[in-house]
């Protein structure tokens, strides 16, 4: 077999793609405005919800009498902010370009998967610990409900024994989401970049040939 | 003439070539035809900055090649939305009526299947007859480097094909 033969087997295919111009580049734009409609709407939402954290937060520190949790509130309302940080950080994470050279295109988006992996992988320490630890705080320094004249006081914990079943649950809730942030960097991720390597790695100059 | 005029003209020469890429890399659960759009739409978002370094044939399966490749690397826990352009109609032939030919077919597809994916998307614009130049430049590395590895994956297809006809 020759190497012509060899093309014109491969351009045997009869499928055909037929395309209405004058159609397309209106469809393209108008695909293009709803994508980047929905997601500045998803990136205005998970920013509402924090701010919504942080209001919410803000009223309860003037609200509540007890010093300790004044700072629970205060620790809450830092949170989100760094909340809102990061998700804004995140958002300007642009997918890999893909008019790029193909190995160039393949490291970029290896470091974009790394730093996918990353985020998750650190979820523990900046969406799991802190509110966690803020919540500890929060519960322990709730003083005597009984001595605060205000409709709130009859939903707060108020014995020790309480206080600890609803901060085990917490935990349980938050150990929880850290190891599915956790399994799903350590088994999602790794395997695709190192699917990645080896392609990139496909493409490299032999060396001594 | 516009660039929007530019852009359809470059899709429209080269829309049987890059088919035939997503041919090559679709995988269940996505469609040569979803990948297609895929490309055709991801050449759009980055018309704009096409500078003309390369020429926009080269530059089309540059964006093909790199989007058929990331589909595989896509987030699958992020919901994917697949694109359904109406302006774009794929009317899928019936099999060949020669036997030996559709054999022929099955064997190259067969044999570019079991590459490297590497070496895959090298014989792909080889078999699009894409000079070295191109292929090197669609893919970031020398002309030499391309010509060396053309020629040990050239002869491992000849050898996959002739086997798979013997059989």
């Amino acid at each position: 077999m020759t190497e012509d033969e060899l093309k014109k087997i491969w351009a045997g295919n009869q499928d055909t793609v037929q395309l209405n111009l004058e159609q397309l580049a209106i469809e393209l734009k108008h695909t293009m405005a709803v994508t980047e409609r929905r997601i500045r709407s998803r990136d205005r939402r998970e920013i509402a919800a924090s701010c919504f954290g942080m209001v919410g937060f803000t009223a309860m520190l003037f609200y509540f009498p007890w010093p300790i949790t004044k700072v629970a509130c205060a620790i809450a309302i830092a949170w989100f902010g760094y909340v809102i940080y990061r998700l804004r950080r995140a958002s300007r994470l642009r997918e890999p370009d893909v008019s790029l050279p193909m190995r160039d295109q393949l490291q970029q988006r290896k470091a974009y998967l790394q730093t996918q992996a990353h985020l998750l992988h650190s979820a523990l320490y900046w969406y799991v610990l802190p509110p966690f630890v803020m919540n500890v705080i929060f519960f322990a320094g709730i003083g005597d409900p009984s001595t605060w004249d205000s409709p709130v006081a009859s939903v707060l914990p108020e014995t020790l024994g309480s206080k600890i079943f609803i901060l085990s649950c917490l935990a349980v809730f938050y150990g929880y989401l850290a190891w599915m942030n956790r399994k799903a960097a350590k088994t999602y991720y790794p395997p695709l970049i190192a699917d990645l390597d080896r392609v990139a790695q496909g493409l490299q100059e032999d060396p001594g040939k | 003439m516009s660039q929007e005029l530019v852009f359809e003209e470059v899709i429209a020469h080269n829309k049987q070539s890059i088919y035939r890429i997503c041919l090559v890399y679709a995988i269940a659960p996505m469609e040569p035809q979803d990948l297609f759009q895929e490309v055709i739409y991801q050449a759009w978002k980055s018309w704009s900055g096409f500078e003309g370094r390369a020429s926009p044939g080269t530059w089309l399966y540059r964006i093909a090649l790199n989007v058929c490749m990331a589909a595989k690397y896509q987030d699958s826990r992020k919901e994917v939305s697949k694109l359904s352009l109406d302006s774009v109609e794929f009317k899928l032939a019936a099999p060949l009526p020669d036997e030996q030919e559709q054999a022929k077919h099955r064997a190259l597809q067969a044999c570019i299947a079991s590459l490297p994916e590497a070496e895959r998307s090298l014989v792909v614009l080889y078999l699009e007859d894409l000079p070295y130049r191109e292929i090197a430049q669609v893919l970031g590395i020398s002309e030499n480097h391309v010509a060396v590895k053309m020629k040990r994956i050239r002869a491992k297809l000849f050898a996959c094909i002739t086997q798979k006809l013997a059989q």
